[in-house]
């Protein structure tokens, strides 16, 4: 996947006072191949149904459990993940995700492949925080994910997610493994445990964080005024007007 | 000045298209350009400031995470510090982040923040962000950058040393967390996103890992 990363060119100063300048190039279209790919396409299109829209959601399931009758659904990802640019990580991430919700043991293969293969590293700038690596990590982790769904009964799916454990040498995608392991069996630690360098052991003994303990610690100086609040959405102006005939 | 190119990405996947046509609102609009400080020398010239409304543009990217980050929390209109991340995060943010400009970028980075004394402060935001990431995953690079621009770097390269450093990775693993526990007006696939998105930092960018996961 990674041999196909696009190189942004630029002649850039990095601290330049005036703008940059940008222009758009279209895309090939990814899903006009197959009946196979045009419904992947169409889960695709609600997977963001948001919990007001009940029809986009619903519309969501019937493509899952459409997806899920045909035979091609895996084959017919793993082409288009082989097509799709590397720098749309959230198409990427969604199809899988798909993918994991249509349950098909048929994925297994291409969530295990995708979960093992490296991350190259070699384009991140160190002087920054996030990089775009990260979409690659996000990718394998949602692979991981749709083992761990497959591993619910499924030894084979148990053993893929060992083997990501024992070949993917980045720490937050043999992790998401580690932890999707040790919710099938909190015993497997002593398996897993030969795969893990020392640095890597506290991925056995990790626990899931109650959401109250997720608070930054704010500083009285460090809370700022409230000033320039944001607009209420003002729900006014969407209600429909009656019209008063005269 | 350094001018790129890009291919347009799948606006559904990332939520653009569901963000998207909520930033498109002149109230918000007005307001978050003040609150953020972008200025048009930094978002014309093909990054969106001719149609803020063109969720295929940068600005209208930036935009999306800047409602992410604003309107997520169940209690908005309320801001209180007495909250949760989720509640003040947007409120900090906009006071701590100088202004916000778009640029090319080389590829190599998200986003990177200037600060300091003698410094002029300012958040830039790369083709990464726009085109990379997801609207959830933008906003808490919002609250990454905000923190630095409130003064606080790492510690050890770029991560952070521990979760008691309190830097900008573990107010990022914060904001992801809470918006995925109970973020609204977005999705539950966007929560399982941001939800792996911060297990992933939280594996990778603490020099002693935390030792939990979300």
């Amino acid at each position: 996947m990674d041999e196909r990363r696009e190189r942004i060119v630029c002649d850039c100063d990095h601290k330049s006072v005036t703008g940059d300048s940008l222009e758009a190039k279209q895309d090939e279209r990814l899903f006009d191949q197959s009946a196979d790919a045009w419904l992947l396409a169409r889960a695709l299109g609600h997977l963001h149904a948001d919990e007001a829209d009940a029809e986009g959601r619903h519309d969501y399931r019937q493509a899952i459990e459409l997806l899920g009758r045909c035979s091609r659904a895996s084959a017919t990802v793993a082409q288009i993940l082989g097509r799709v640019s590397a720098h749309d990580v959230p198409l990427r991430w969604g199809m899988l995700h798909v993918l994991a919700d249509v349950g098909d043991r048929d994925a297994l293969g291409l969530f295990a492949e995708v979960a093992a293969a490296p991350i190259d590293e070699a384009h991140h700038d160190r002087r920054a925080c996030e990089s775009p690596s990260d979409g690659e990590r996000l990718v394998r982790v949602m692979a991981v994910e749709g083992l761990a769904r497959l591993a619910r009964g499924d030894e084979d799916a148990r053993r893929a997610l060992e083997s990501v454990v024992a070949e993917q040498p980045d720490a937050a995608v043999r992790s998401a493994a580690v932890q999707a392991l040790r919710a099938l069996d909190p015993e497997v630690g002593s398996r897993l445990a030969e795969f893990l360098p020392q640095d890597q052991r506290w991925m056995l003994e990790a626990r899931t964080a109650s959401i109250h303990e997720l608070v930054p610690e704010i500083e009285a100086s460090e809370r700022a005024e409230l000033v320039l609040g944001p607009p209420a959405q003002d729900r006014a102006v969407s209600r429909p007007q009656i019209k008063k005939e005269c | 000045m350094a001018s790129c190119t890009y291919t347009v990405p799948n606006l559904v996947t990332s939520g653009d298209s569901l963000y998207g046509p909520r930033i498109c609102w002149q109230p918000f609009v007005d307001w978050a350009w003040d609150a953020f400080d972008f200025d048009k020398d930094d978002w014309d010239d093909g990054f969106g400031y001719d149609n803020v409304c063109d969720n295929t543009q940068p600005l209208s990217r930036a935009m999306s995470g800047v409602w992410c980050l604003t309107y997520s929390s169940p209690r908005f209109p309320s801001e209180s510090y007495s909250g949760n991340i989720l509640e003040w995060g947007g409120r900090f943010a906009r006071n701590a982040i100088d202004e916000v400009d778009g640029r090319c970028g080389d590829g190599t980075a998200v986003a990177w923040t200037q600060w300091g004394p003698f410094a002029d402060d300012k958040t830039e935001l790369y083709l990464s962000f726009f085109y990379s990431r997801s609207v959830p995953e933008r906003a808490g690079t919002l609250i990454h950058e905000a923190r630095h621009a409130d003064g606080k770097g790492h510690d050890s390269a770029n991560r952070d040393s521990s979760w008691g450093y309190n830097g900008a990775w573990r107010w990022q693993v914060c904001w992801l967390a809470w918006f995925a526990f109970e973020g609204t007006g977005t999705t539950s696939a966007l929560k399982t996103l941001a939800r792996q998105r911060a297990n992933i930092i939280l594996a990778s960018q603490f020099v002693t890992p935390p030792g939990f996961t979300v």
